[in-house]
């Protein structure tokens, strides 16, 4: 079971993506999960750990502890931290909140994210009582659907592109993509 | 992983992200491309050859981007997306939004000619 530890916050996510770079090379972590679903196990734990960076509160010598393990066609990843934690259900719904406001903001769609991308998510304090424990599986089709990240008036088919498909352009929805996960 | 500007013309820029756009460099990203707004550019290509990260921060970038410029004409499109990209964008559907071209040439080409009439295909004459 392969354990990363983080101890820099600074270069945290540079030392994420350094090993998320190695799981192309492992062969179980390709036969799980595929290419594409290994982009988005590397987004999703990026995501969590750029929530730590930027708002965790670390009382003593920050550490983010990552371990991936392969079950069968489920890739199951920890990540564990020395943080105070925060009450992750709220922040979910603050971050929904945003979704629907006339300015949305530019930031905020981490967690969301996090979650779409994740089956089996479950955030509590670790055995010891005192770290912070991230748990979650991914598989192969592994993105969730995303689009609500942003507003559906956003995601209305822009005109100019619907009149112009056929002109060199890659497809909307091309044959390789990953398929939507239904919740 | 900083990102590039060109300037293509007076009202068109060549953005190459590098690596990544995400919360690091997001806030920068977006002050850069105001200040090339306030110089009068409009169709911004994002080239996102070699990029390996684009995370909801950046893409939130991007969006606030394509806000203010539509309104006034502008563009926002994205060239040699880097397939985790692609994830990306597959999985928040933003194709719907950003037009993808294969090559940033592609997509200045795109912003120079306007766009040609519809074609009626013609009937074959004579027989064989």
């Amino acid at each position: 079971m392969p354990t990363h530890t983080f101890t820099d916050l600074d270069r945290a996510v540079d030392a994420l993506h350094a090993v998320a770079d190695g799981w192309n090379a492992e062969c179980a972590m390709v036969e799980a999960l595929g290419t594409d679903g290994l982009h988005v196990l590397r987004l999703t734990v990026h995501e969590w750990i750029a929530n730590l960076v930027q708002h965790a509160s670390f009382p003593e010598d920050a550490e983010i502890v990552l371990t991936t393990a392969v079950d069968g066609d489920v890739v199951r990843c920890a990540v564990e931290d020395t943080s105070s934690g925060f009450d992750f259900a709220a922040q979910i719904e603050s971050q929904r909140s945003i979704l629907d406001a006339p300015a949305p903001s530019e930031r905020g769609r981490g967690l969301l994210m996090l979650v779409s991308c994740a089956e089996d998510l479950d955030f509590r304090p670790a055995a010891d009582g005192v770290r912070q424990r991230l748990a979650f599986s991914m598989r192969d089709p592994a993105g969730g659907d995303l689009g609500a990240l942003f507003r559906p008036a956003d995601l209305e088919l822009d005109p100019d592109l619907a009149r112009s498909m056929g002109d060199g352009h890659i497809s909307a929805a091309p044959a390789s993509a990953p398929s939507p996960r239904h919740p | 992983m900083s990102f590039t500007f060109q300037k293509a013309s007076p009202t068109a820029a060549v953005v190459r992200i590098g690596k990544a756009l995400d919360f690091r460099n997001a806030a920068e990203f977006k002050a850069a491309c105001q200040e090339h707004a306030r110089q009068g550019v409009r169709y911004y290509v994002l080239d996102f050859s070699g990029t390996g990260i684009l995370d909801s921060t950046g893409l939130g970038v991007i969006f606030s981007l394509y806000r203010q410029l539509t309104p006034a004409g502008g563009q926002v499109v994205f060239a040699s997306v880097s397939r985790p990209v692609q994830v990306v964008v597959q999985l928040t559907r933003t194709y719907k939004v950003f037009r993808q071209f294969p090559t940033v040439e592609a997509a200045l080409q795109a912003h120079a000619a306007p766009a040609a009439p519809a074609q009626i295909p013609q009937r074959p004459t004579g027989t064989a």
